[in-house]
């Protein structure tokens, strides 16, 4: 038998193919996240991307310590720990790389990027 | 359309989608929101033949009754099929106000399907999956709009075809 489509029943079907598109896209573009730099002080995160150059300032359990982020990659550049192991760490850039201060009780790791982190 | 035939309508729209349900519960499924859609049909129905007043009760019937069926009442599942068949039940019924007669059985279990997943999708991101919303989201607007149309389809084929129907409809 002949099926009477009317023209209202295209609009939807367009809408629900758009839909599902758009939910693809939005899939796909979370391939290639900008990484973050995901920073816990004590206990409270904070998150940075990496693609924008900052300068950061966070007071820990001892006193201030200073990051920065710049070319895609954190660094700390100054620690009031003792023996500036976190500074000696150097750059954490990609997924899964991380930085710890211990007796600051600051740690940075880095989340997103080029690798793969959806499995 | 007599007094008495518009009594019974509404219950027995209400026991068909009941039935449909469990028919649906019974067909194994991969992914626990991956649904046929069954029990829409008769919402899709009832559309043409019941005044919007009994609509809304049939909606809220088929959640009640689907919940029952499915054993879902009091979990968190319920928010998921409650959230979805009053978010389709809705659009296909602003839909069918809306255009009457310009959009079929397969437009509005379309737009019945699209809503019914958006409304999932968000209890899915503030109830269970939060950011891996994005990655259930397209198996269930593919899965969505497959069934959906299939469902139309099939709907639209039942009310051209049956005699029942026509006799409501007369």
């Amino acid at each position: 038998m002949k099926l009477s489509f009317k023209p209202a029943d295209f609009l939807f079907l367009a809408i629900s193919v758009i839909l599902t598109a758009l939910s693809l896209l939005a899939l796909k573009g979370s391939d290639d996240p900008v990484a973050k730099a995901v920073i816990k002080v004590k206990d409270t995160e904070y998150i940075y991307p990496l693609n924008q150059p900052r300068e950061l300032e966070f007071t820990g359990e001892i006193d201030k310590a200073h990051l920065i982020i710049h070319d895609g990659c954190i660094e700390f550049v100054e620690s009031p720990c003792r023996d500036k192991i976190c500074i000696h760490m150097g750059q954490a850039r990609e997924d899964g790389d991380f930085l710890a201060c211990l007796p600051n009780r600051i740690i940075v790791t880095v989340e997103g990027g080029k690798s793969d982190t959806d499995n | 359309m007599t007094q008495t035939t518009d009594k019974k309508l509404l219950p027995f729209l209400a026991a068909l989608c009941l039935f449909l349900a469990a028919v649906e519960y019974a067909i194994p499924k991969p992914l626990p929101f991956l649904r046929l859609g069954l029990a829409n049909l008769p919402v899709i129905v009832a559309l043409f033949v019941l005044p919007t007043r009994d609509i809304y009760k049939l909606i809220l019937l088929k959640i009640i009754g689907q919940a029952l069926i499915t054993g879902t009442l009091f979990s968190y599942i319920f928010l998921f099929s409650a959230a979805g068949s009053l978010a389709s039940g809705l659009t296909m019924l602003g839909v069918h106000l809306w255009l009457k007669n310009r959009v079929s059985c397969i437009g509005l279990s379309l737009a019945g399907a699209a809503a019914n997943n958006i409304a999932q999708l968000v209890v899915a991101y503030f109830v269970l999956f939060g950011d891996a919303t994005k990655y259930i989201a397209p198996i269930l607007l593919i899965s969505g709009t497959a069934t959906g149309l299939v469902l139309g389809i099939f709907t639209q084929m039942f009310i051209e075809k049956s005699k029942w129907f026509r006799g409501l409809h007369a």
